[in-house]
């Protein structure tokens, strides 16, 4: 199976992962296309080669360097199509809120319409669009993981941290409402890695990074900063070995025509 | 000693409040008997054009209280499509008073609403709320969970709102005879079918609409008794009528009892105002230019000039209050926000079964 990442920098703990664990997986083969920021917009797609084009050389020369060619996408050369990132307006919570049938507020056709009109809101949702166009490849989302807790952080009310809400039953929302009539679907973040629906396990945190140019010019004081936002390669392993089982079993039932 | 008439202001007369200006510098229509202040709440229920008064408050800055939030992604084409932000709860069209009294009992827990439901092509609908979601529910549970929600919304919204803005619609209403209760249209117009045995045409006269609102006032004090009402009869001619009189002759009869009536209240309760939308679309002064070409539809300049005419009662002037951004979702890319004029009408459904006859 050959299996294609699309991501922001939260798909930058998978690669170290894959590189770790793909002996376990001899039947599969994984190219990986991902950078930093929101820059899904930069991509071009090209409905005659089933490909997708990114507009961007700074990123072109980064795709070149994780997976060689010429920096396109050719989603003809693949089985599936992972999207990892990109959930930047997404509440998660609000998903969750929405597909709990505990929320007795409103109707299911609301529900639905809520939570469709959600997801329309968010970055990957225009990349999900533009491989549509050149394909009808299977498509697999990854949320950006739940943050790891700082010290002293804490929810700001019981409300905003959405524990009472079913994170399973607002992914299953979004899939039945949103993803599966385009032949996506939105994956769990492994449970082993959760330490509540608003929080990952402080065991997964990426901890310290090198500051980026970008944080350096804005002020930041130091050459490091603690990321509370980003996972660390522990949980990279965890989630691409689920990864390519999900994707195995879920593949044939995850097709726009479906 | 001078006669009263020598010290009465120049609104008081018809030459120099009337006949010596263009119609639409025709000013101090409504001076208020009480303060409405921009942080307090005002709810805002009653027929098709009490939708403008929530739209126009929400724009304009006023604390409108939407006691029945759509979920907080929901689209805003989506909100208007189920209702979302038309009345203050999911109430859908209130036209009588004795429809509110039945509301209101409902939300105060004095009367439970009859669990019936209308079916049609698999789904279910709401017959006190016939077009509440376009496609009518998955189910019977759902669609009573839906109402139950609502009634409790409302009586959320009478315990804790300032002011209560009701707009006065139709006298001509249709009761069941076995349950004892009204619905808000004929069966078998917006939903249900029509069963000439059970279904009863009531023509409202003075007493009987007084009496229910007299009740409603009476409940919403009893719940918050610093609630302030404000009444206005909307100006919106009849669609349709039931009476066997012409519907120029019905709308006539309808609205000057519903005016009455109005006028009663607010003269007997120092709580209770009245503001003349009625008249600013109606009157004879300003020679039917706020109505569209069917003469029944209000213009979208009529309605800004009625809201223009309110916010000027309350000493603000139109260029005081700047568009204010509603909070609304963020929207999707496709910039489809809901527009003042666009407004859901179920009354509006009569129309469609007239019949063209012959006119000599």
């Amino acid at each position: 199976m050959k299996i294609c990442i699309i991501g922001t920098s939260h798909a930058s703990c998978l690669y170290p992962a894959w590189q770790k664990i793909n002996d376990n997986h001899p039947d599969t083969s994984i190219s990986f296309f991902f950078a930093g920021g929101g820059y899904f917009g930069k991509f071009e797609a090209d409905a005659t080669h089933n490909t997708l084009k990114i507009n961007d050389d700074v990123i072109r020369e980064r795709f070149i360097q994780l997976s060689g060619g010429n920096g396109d996408i050719d989603l003809k050369n693949f089985d599936a199509c992972v999207i990892v990132g990109g959930f930047f307006y997404l509440s998660i919570g609000r998903m969750a809120a929405l597909g709990d049938e505990a929320n007795i507020l409103y109707s299911q056709q609301v529900k639905k319409l809520a939570v469709v009109d959600l997801f329309s809101l968010i970055h990957a949702k225009g990349l999900v669009s533009k491989i549509r166009d050149v394909s009808d490849i299977p498509i697999f989302l990854i949320h950006d993981p739940f943050q790891t807790q700082k010290p002293g952080q804490a929810p700001k009310t019981v409300e905003d941290s959405f524990e009472h809400y079913d994170y399973e039953k607002g992914v299953a929302l979004l899939n039945q409402a949103a993803l599966l009539p385009l032949g996506a679907r939105l994956l769990l973040q492994p449970s082993e890695t959760i330490k509540t629906p608003y929080f990952s396990k402080q065991a997964f945190a990426l901890g310290k990074r090198r500051a980026t140019q970008a944080e350096l010019d804005a002020g930041h004081v130091g050459e490091f900063v603690e990321d509370n936002h980003h996972l660390n390669v522990a949980y990279g392993e965890l989630r691409m070995n689920k990864l390519v089982a999900e994707v195995q079993k879920l593949q044939p039932d995850t097709r726009p025509h479906l | 000693m001078e006669n009263p008439y020598v010290k009465l202001p120049g609104k008081a007369f018809w030459r120099s409040a009337v006949a010596d200006k263009h119609y639409l510098e025709i000013e101090e229509l409504w001076a208020p008997k009480f303060p409405i202040l921009k942080p307090e709440k005002i709810a805002t229920f009653g027929s098709c054009f009490a939708q403008h008064f929530g739209s126009a408050l929400r724009h304009r800055g006023f604390n409108w209280h939407d006691g029945e939030p759509a979920p907080e992604s929901l689209s805003p084409p989506n909100i208007k499509a189920f209702n979302y932000q038309q009345f203050s709860c999911r109430t859908a069209n209130i036209y009588t008073t004795s429809l509110l009294n039945q509301w209101v009992s409902w939300a105060l827990n004095i009367s439970k609403p009859p669990e019936i439901f209308w079916e049609a092509d698999g789904r279910i609908y709401d017959p006190f709320r016939p077009r509440i979601e376009p496609n009518g529910f998955e189910s019977i549970d759902e669609m009573l969970q839906s109402r139950k929600v609502t009634v409790e919304a409302l009586g959320r919204v009478i315990r804790t709102t300032d002011i209560f803005v009701f707009t006065l619609g139709l006298t001509e209403s249709w009761f069941d005879v076995d349950g004892g209760f009204e619905y808000p249209m004929c069966p078998g117009t917006a939903g249900g079918v029509f069963d000439e045995r059970n279904h009863k045409f009531v023509a409202q006269g003075y007493a009987f609409v007084e009496k229910n609102l007299r009740t409603v006032v009476s409940l919403l004090r009893e719940a918050n008794p610093n609630i302030k009402i404000l009444l206005t009869v909307s100006p919106v001619p009849l669609t349709a009528t039931n009476s066997g009189k012409h519907v120029l002759v019905a709308t006539s009869a309808s609205k000057s009892i519903l005016r009455a009536v109005a006028e009663t209240m607010a003269t007997d309760y120092t709580c209770i105002d009245y503001f003349p939308s009625y008249e600013i679309i109606n009157s004879p002064v300003f020679k039917g230019a706020f109505f569209k070409p069917n003469q029944r539809q209000v213009e979208q300049r009529g309605v800004n000039f009625v809201m223009q005419s309110f916010f000027a009662g309350l000493g603000l002037k139109t260029e005081e209050l700047p568009e204010k951004e509603v909070k609304t979702p963020p929207k999707p890319s496709e910039d489809q926000a809901q527009t003042l004029a666009d407004i859901a009408c179920e009354e509006e459904i009569l129309a469609s079964f007239a019949t063209i006859k012959d006119s000599k």
